[in-house]
C-alpha cells in the first residue's frame, strides 16, 4: 500500500461534472482529489476483500444475536424501530448495500472500524468517478471495484424472482450528497429493467390506504436515504409501522448500523483479527480506547484517549468504547478504507483521507489503482 | 469472487440516468403535514372542463370508471389559489362527485441531514415523479 503522487488531468473538473459531480469550488482542498492516489498490491486487496467477506457473515451472527436476545436497548435502538427490524429479520428482508470502514496500512489484518449498514453515501465516487479516473488515467491497470456491475446484477436477481417490480427512490434532495447517491441507484435499478422513480422524501404521500407518489400512485417499495432511528420522531411512523411497503435498506440494518454492534461482535467473535476490542463500558478494555456514539454519523462526537473530540449533535447519545488504533499515516494523511458490499458480497472500495485521526466532514476521496 | 478473478474491476460503468439532463417537476410538497387532494370526477368531459385531457387520469375499468384530476393544495381546509406550482381545484367544481384528499410532509421534516457539503449537482437538473 503505497500514496502516489500524480498529475491531476487537466480537465478533472470538467470531467467530474460530466460525470454529475460539480465540486465545491470554494473549498480549500476539493472533497475529490486525484493529485494524489493510493496503489495497493493484488494480495492486499484479497486480504481486504476476504475480511470483509468474513465480516458480513460476523455482522450477520450479531445481528441475530442483538435480535434473538432483544439487546436493541444497549445499542440504543428505539424500541418502535427493534419492533420492525426483529420482524424484517424473520422474514430475512434483502439488504442492498452497506459500507465497512477499515483500518489497513498494507501489513496485517484489516480491522473493522465500524459498518455504515443503513444510509451510506460517497458509492458514486467509489463505483463510477474513480473507474473513469482508472479508464482514463491507467487504462491497462486494475482496481478493486465491480461495485457497479453488483448493483445491476442484484437488482436484475430481484426482478427476475419477482421481488422488486417498482421502486421508488427517496433522500432529502437539499442534500447533493445524498441525491447523488440515491439518484445512482435509481440509475442502477433502471438499468437492470426495475421502474425506478425518484421522489423527494417530503414528498411522500399518504391518502389513507397507502403511501403514495407524486402522481398519487401507490408506492409498494422504497429506498430510503434516511435513517433508521430518524423516522420513530417522523408524522408517518405510524402509518409506515402497520404498511406492507417494502423497504431498502430494511429496518433491520439499523442494528449492525449501531456501532454498538463492535461490542456485541467482540463478544461474540473475542481475539478474531478483523476486529478491535470494544465493549459498552471502557473500563472493560485495556489500554487506550476510543468512545463513539451509538448511533453517530460523519466521524462526529468520537472522543480520542487525548481527550479531543470532534464535534457534532450526538454528545448526550450513549456510546460505546473500541480499542485505540490510530490510522496510519502517509504523507500526514490518515487513510481509512471503505470497502462496500452489495448484497452479502463485498464488491470493493473507496478511499478516503482526512488530516485528522478522526475520519470526520472534511475528509478527501482519493481514487486508488492495483498494482501497475 | 476472489478465487477466479482475473480482474477486480467492472468492465464497464456506464450511467443510463445521470448522464441525461431531466426535467425538473414542480413539486406541490412541503412539510407540516400539508394536504393535498385532487378532484374525482364521473367522466372525462368533467374533468377536462376543469383541467385538460393531459392531466386527467381514468381510474378502475368500464363500469367502474371514473376520472382523477391532478392533485392540489388545500390551506385550512380551502383550496389554495391557482398558481404556476399548483393547477388549483379548478373551475367548475360542480362537476365533480368527490376529493381525494392525500397528506404529505410526514417523512423527513425538521431534519437535516447534516452532511458537510462536499460537491453540488447544480448543474443537473433532476426528474422527480411517479
Amino acid at each position: 500500500m503505497e500514496r502516489l503522487h500524480l498529475d491531476p488531468r487537466p480537465d478533472w473538473q470538467a470531467r467530474l461534472a460530466e460525470l454529475g459531480m460539480e465540486l465545491e469550488t470554494s473549498a480549500a482542498s476539493p472533497y475529490w482529489r486525484e493529485d494524489a492516489a493510493y496503489r495497493f498490491g493484488g494480495d492486499e486487496v484479497e486480504t481486504l476483500h476476504e475480511a470483509a467477506d468474513e465480516l458480513i457473515d460476523m455482522i450477520d451472527a450479531a445481528t441475530d444475536h442483538v435480535i434473538r436476545s432483544d439487546r436493541f436497548d444497549e445499542l440504543g435502538i428505539p424500541r418502535s424501530v427493534a419492533e420492525l427490524a426483529a420482524r424484517s429479520w424473520r422474514e430475512r428482508e434483502p439488504s442492498l448495500y452497506g459500507r465497512f470502514d477499515l483500518r489497513f496500512d498494507g501489513d496485517g489484518a484489516p480491522k473493522l472500524l465500524e459498518y455504515n449498514a443503513d444510509t451510506p453515501t460517497a458509492l458514486f465516487e467509489a463505483s463510477v468517478v474513480q473507474w473513469h479516473w482508472l479508464e482514463e488515467r491507467f487504462p491497462g491497470a486494475d482496481q478493486y471495484n465491480s461495485i457497479h456491475e453488483g448493483l445491476i446484477g442484484l437488482w436484475n436477481d430481484w426482478r427476475r424472482a419477482g421481488r422488486f417490480g417498482r421502486v421508488h427512490f427517496a433522500c432529502m434532495p437539499e442534500d447533493d450528497d445524498d441525491l447523488l447517491t440515491t439518484a445512482y441507484l435509481q440509475d442502477t435499478a433502471v438499468q437492470a429493467g426495475l421502474d425506478g422513480l425518484l421522489i423527494p422524501l417530503d414528498a411522500v404521500g399518504w391518502n389513507g390506504r397507502s403511501f403514495v407518489d407524486l402522481a398519487e400512485a401507490r408506492i409498494e417499495a422504497m429506498f430510503k436515504l434516511y435513517p433508521w432511528d430518524w423516522l420513530p420522531d417522523d408524522d408517518f411512523f405510524p402509518q409506515l409501522q402497520a404498511s406492507p411497503m417494502r423497504m431498502l435498506e430494511p429496518p433491520w440494518r439499523v442494528v449492525p448500523s449501531s456501532k454498538g454492534i463492535l461490542a456485541v461482535l467482540w463478544e461474540l467473535f473475542p481475539g478474531h483479527p478483523n476486529l478491535l476490542p470494544a465493549a459498552f463500558d471502557a473500563s472493560r478494555l485495556d489500554g487506550p480506547s476510543v468512545v463513539k456514539p451509538l448511533l453517530g454519523r460523519e466521524g462526529a462526537n468520537v472522543r480520542l484517549p487525548s481527550g479531543e473530540a470532534s464535534d457534532g449533535a450526538y454528545a448526550a447519545m450513549p456510546t460505546v468504547a473500541q480499542a485505540f488504533a490510530p490510522l496510519p499515516a502517509f504523507d500526514g494523511w490518515h487513510p481509512v478504507i471503505g470497502v462496500w458490499t452489495v448484497g452479502r458480497e463485498p464488491r470493493g472500495m473507496g478511499v478516503r483521507e482526512d488530516r485528522n485521526l478522526v475520519t470526520g466532514r472534511g475528509a478527501r476521496f482519493v481514487p486508488h489503482l492495483i498494482g501497475h | 469472487m476472489s478465487g477466479d478473478l482475473v480482474r477486480w474491476r467492472s468492465r464497464a460503468v456506464d450511467l443510463r440516468l445521470l448522464g441525461t439532463a431531466g426535467s425538473l417537476m414542480t413539486l406541490l410538497a412541503g412539510c407540516s403535514g400539508a394536504t393535498y387532494q385532487r378532484n374525482v370526477y364521473k367522466d372525462t368531459s368533467g374533468c377536462t372542463a376543469d383541467y385538460s385531457a393531459t392531466v386527467c387520469v381514468q381510474q378502475g375499468q368500464q363500469m367502474a370508471d371514473r376520472f382523477l384530476g391532478p392533485t392540489y393544495r388545500v390551506k385550512s381546509g380551502q383550496p389554495s389559489p391557482c398558481t404556476s406550482r399548483d393547477p388549483g381545484a379548478g373551475s367548475f367544481m360542480s362537476r365533480r362527485i368527490g376529493v381525494e384528499p392525500t397528506v404529505r410532509g410526514g417523512f423527513a421534516c425538521d431534519r437535516s441531514s447534516s452532511r458537510r457539503r462536499r460537491y453540488t449537482t447544480s448543474g443537473r437538473s433532476w426528474s422527480f415523479g411517479g
